[in-house]
């Protein structure tokens, strides 16, 4: 009998062993998906975090659009427009988060930078403002000194065209140069020596005459200079290459080289100025904001922005994020504003 | 009787102790063997990741354009409303029913859940002007499972942005038909939609 229980006991223990190793598998597995199912939280606070950032950078860029064609005369008008903007949505989305998720959601416009949105609205010639000069045809002239060129499109219509057999076709062409503190880049805008098309050409032959590196697909053209393509076609080059930091100047040669309209949203900031006469220190653009009367196919220019810099903090029990964001649609990554953080 | 009371304390621990291992063993026998796509593990888990990721990925794609100025699928699909009978475009009052719309989200959200078997509903909540929000179904494809995943995105709707429904030619704005109306008439923001997604297998 002895024997019989000592045999009793070793049997006993070894199904308490056994109980205790399938306790313990059992915890091991709970704790093994517990870990997995926590840690599925966390990136959908991030995904938040990204879409909201997303969403806020998107709102920028279209209320700045907006606004900026809206022309406004009276300084400082955009600005506050995009700020009011940026603000609904800001509270929209706020109420929302706070009430799905338990976060509070901060966004908060840290800066605007104001712009001149210059532009050429109707047909014409790329001449000066007559009211600046108080005298007609002045084909060679500085639009402004910029902190930042960006969306910026040119329709031409017609162009002086490029005869190859002459020499120094490049001074007689129409020229739009920009200078930063590095160097100055050139385009030359001309009809194609033999076929009815508008061309692009950043460089000159050893004749003095541009050389064609890309083209429209007809007599007419519209130049995307932030994309770098006319009529869609991809050109060579990029805007601008090489200037170096800003600020910028904006310069036409040879306006009656050419016709069509054209705009630019040109970044205010210390140093920058709306383009002046050499002798006489009148404006060479139509001033808006400071109640220069405007001629339909001449350059005026209005109220607008160029960037915001926006903050979104989020905070919540999963997730503590400042993002800070810089918008400024359709910048050229070769004159960029020194606004960007 | 000293040994025989030994051995009958020895029988009650060893018939407890079987009893728990059988406990067990038919608790564990029946985790390992009810194991579904569906069944609450880690692998249930990838899954519901899996239905996630694909639920972000739709919305991210419709809500994004190639172009600049261009609508978005997303807001378009937000804009698709009937201003006369007021319910989206060729849907009933609780949305389309066991469908997807005809435009380019729905299109969309076809290609993607239609051949894995996943069902989907689609809700679109905006603000009332007063206080508030209030809710419509644009996608009713029944109750969802326990299992199911949700998806969120907001759209921003400007007072200029047009109805983009077959036969509607008018703004937001313009017209007392639209679900949402305007949160803020001195702000160029209409008014911002939250569109949700729930996702889950059939």
């Amino acid at each position: 009998m002895r024997n019989d229980s000592r045999g009793q006991l070793i049997l006993v223990g070894g199904v308490v062993v056994a109980t205790l190793l399938i306790t313990l598998v059992l915890i091991l597995n709970g704790v093994l998906f517990t870990e997995n199912f926590s840690t599925r939280d966390q990136p959908q606070a991030i995904d938040r975090v990204v879409d909201t950032g997303g969403l806020i950078e998107g709102t920028a860029s279209e209320v700045i659009d907006m606004e900026n064609s809206e022309r406004y005369e009276s300084r400082a008008d955009t600005a506050q427009n995009v700020d009011r903007d940026i603000q609904q949505v800001s509270q929209s989305l706020s109420e929302r988060r706070f009430e799905a998720h338990g976060e509070t959601l901060n966004i908060e416009v840290n800066n605007v930078q104001d712009a001149w949105t210059v532009v050429q609205t109707d047909e014409g010639e790329f001449q000066a403002a007559e009211s600046g000069f108080g005298f007609d045809n002045v084909y060679g002239w500085e639009i402004a000194t910029a902190d930042g060129i960006r969306d910026s499109h040119t329709t031409v219509t017609s162009a002086r065209e490029m005869d190859p057999s002459n020499t120094s076709e490049a001074s007689r062409t129409f020229q739009l140069e920009v200078t930063g503190s590095s160097s100055d880049w050139s385009v030359w805008i001309f009809e194609h020596p033999s076929r009815n098309t508008i061309a692009l050409g950043t460089t000159v032959d050893s004749d003095g005459n541009p050389v064609v590196e890309c083209e429209s697909d007809d007599g007419t053209a519209d130049i995307d200079w932030n994309e770098m393509t006319i009529d869609g076609n991809d050109c060579p080059f990029k805007f601008a290459e090489g200037v170096g930091e800003g600020p910028y100047e904006l310069r036409f040669h040879e306006g009656d080289e050419i016709t069509g309209t054209y705009k630019f949203v040109l970044g205010r900031g210390p140093g920058t100025e709306i383009g002046l006469t050499p002798v006489t220190g009148e404006r060479t653009v139509a001033d808006t904001t400071k109640g220069d009367s405007t001629v339909a196919d001449e350059p005026a220019a209005y109220d607008g922005v160029y960037s915001t810099t926006v903050t979104v903090s989020t905070a919540g029990e999963d997730l503590t994020a400042d993002s800070v964001f810089f918008t400024a649609p359709r910048q050229p990554g070769n004159t960029t504003s020194g606004e960007k953080p | 009787m000293f040994q025989t009371d030994e051995s009958g304390q020895a029988h009650a621990i060893e018939a407890i102790a079987a009893s728990i291992l059988v406990l067990s063993t038919v608790i564990f026998a029946i985790q390992a063997t009810a194991i579904t796509p569906l069944t609450v593990s880690t692998s249930n888990q990838h899954i519901e990741t899996q239905q996630q990721r694909m639920a972000d990925g739709v919305l991210s794609n419709a809500k994004y354009t190639e172009t600049t100025g261009e609508t978005s699928a997303l807001k378009e699909a937000v804009l698709y409303w009937n201003t006369d009978k007021k319910v989206f475009y060729n849907a009933s009052a609780d949305g389309y029913l066991g469908k997807y719309p005809d435009n380019d989200f729905g299109d969309s959200l076809n290609e993607t859940f239609s051949d894995q078997r996943i069902a989907t509903n689609i809700y679109v909540t905006y603000e009332r002007p007063s206080d508030g929000s209030g809710t419509k179904q644009m996608v009713d494809m029944g109750n969802p499972s326990d299992n199911s995943i949700t998806a969120t995105t907001n759209v921003v709707i400007y007072n200029h942005d047009e109805v983009s429904a077959p036969d509607e030619s008018t703004t937001v704005e313009d017209t007392s038909g639209y679900f949402a109306k305007d949160v803020n008439p001195a702000s160029n923001v209409y008014n911002v939609v939250e569109v949700r997604i729930v996702v889950w297998r059939i």
